[in-house]
């Protein structure tokens, strides 16, 4: 049997500083709107987990793992606001991760011990904790509504909007953005515009961030 | 089935990519149109956008400059510091040379374009170990026997 013969091509050229730079320059004016929206997205979601975090430090971050190739751009396969964008989406992500990491690292005695039979029984350290939550605990707590709670008061700042309503409610159901767009006769934008309408709400109700939940 | 009596489906973090996606498959123009709507300048956040961008690789380049900077700040003091530990003494430095050359493979092999290192004079002695120092010939971790393949 023949063997196919490979076409070895040459890998895509990454982007260098100054194609960057170009990139930048050629923006138009609705990219950079979308390119702020995404990023003043983020720095709101994670302003109650990462202290007073701006849209302009994200853009920072985002640049920096451009240029440090943490993130290669190829300007042939992907166009530079979709590149930003994704960049963006990740910077969130990892934040918010970073940021729900406990302070101190995790000690070989902190982990599970388990008996002969594998079966994990509590460690020295876990049977000789107290867990009762400190007066900061149960200060935090009482502050902190339920995330069911917050989906509720959610719901209530919908309630004269019928199609952001509806949306909400079925994510609360577990449905997909694609399977309510088919159930509602919606079509992506339209989906979106309503989305858009709950984020200003969102925002408008909350300027400091939406509340953390316990 | 009713979310008010149901734990919901959807957590945090599905509620903020359902939020951030809305943006992400926006076209450019309906966010403008939205924007201008709501009486934002628009053409201020262009600006402000390109202008926090370019500061951004601005910064990347300074941080990089600074870094190349740093590096060459350090090895400039190691050197200096190799070459100040050169005998005083221009026959101290003739006999390192020569016991260097006698001993160090490598040495011998740069210094075997003189003829007799003894005839030599004190200026080309000086700048001969001062190239081998540059050349790390005289590192602890330089093998004074070794093959040169390394």
């Amino acid at each position: 049997m023949k063997e196919k013969t490979q076409v070895k091509t040459a890998p895509d050229p990454v982007a260098s500083i100054d194609e960057v730079r170009q990139a930048i320059a050629a923006l138009t004016e609705s990219e950079t709107v979308k390119l702020r929206h995404a990023a003043e997205g983020a720095a709101y979601r994670l302003r109650r987990r990462v202290f007073s975090v701006e849209p302009k430090e994200i853009f920072n971050e985002a640049i920096s793992r451009v240029l440090g190739e943490q993130r290669r751009w190829q300007p042939r396969k992907v166009d530079f606001v979709g590149l930003l964008l994704g960049v963006i989406r990740s910077i969130e992500f990892e934040w918010r991760k970073d940021a729900m990491q406990p302070e101190n690292p995790v000690l070989e005695t902190d982990l599970p011990d388990s008996n002969s039979d594998g079966d994990p029984i509590p460690n020295r350290l876990q049977q000789a904790a107290d867990f009762r939550p400190d007066a900061e605990q149960k200060l935090i707590q009482n502050e902190q509504i339920t995330q069911e709670q917050l989906y509720e008061q959610l719901e209530q700042f919908f309630s004269d909007d019928a199609l952001a309503a509806l949306i909400f409610s079925e994510w609360r159901r577990g449905t997909k953005g694609p399977e309510i767009m088919k159930a509602l006769d919606l079509d992506r934008q339209q989906f979106d515009t309503a989305v858009r309408r709950m984020d200003r709400a969102i925002k408008k109700h909350w300027p400091e961030g939406m509340p953390d939940v316990r | 089935m009713s979310a008010d009596t149901n734990r919901s489906k959807m957590d945090l973090q599905s509620l903020f990519d359902n939020l951030a996606e809305a943006v992400e498959h926006a076209s450019p123009d309906d966010l403008l149109a939205e924007a201008k709507a709501a009486g934002q300048d628009t053409e201020r956040i262009a600006a402000e956008v390109k202008n926090t961008l370019l500061d951004a690789v601005r910064n990347f380049e300074q941080r990089k400059l600074h870094a190349a900077r740093h590096a060459y700040r350090k090895r400039s003091t190691e050197l200096s510091c190799k070459r100040s530990a050169l005998p005083d003494g221009a026959s101290e430095r003739r006999k390192m040379l020569i016991d260097a050359a006698a001993t160090n493979q490598r040495v011998a092999r740069v210094t075997a374009k003189f003829r007799d290192l003894r005839e030599l004079s004190d200026e080309d002695v000086r700048s001969a170990l001062e190239d081998l120092m540059d050349l790390g010939a005289f590192d602890e971790t330089a093998e004074p026997h070794d093959d040169g393949n390394k």
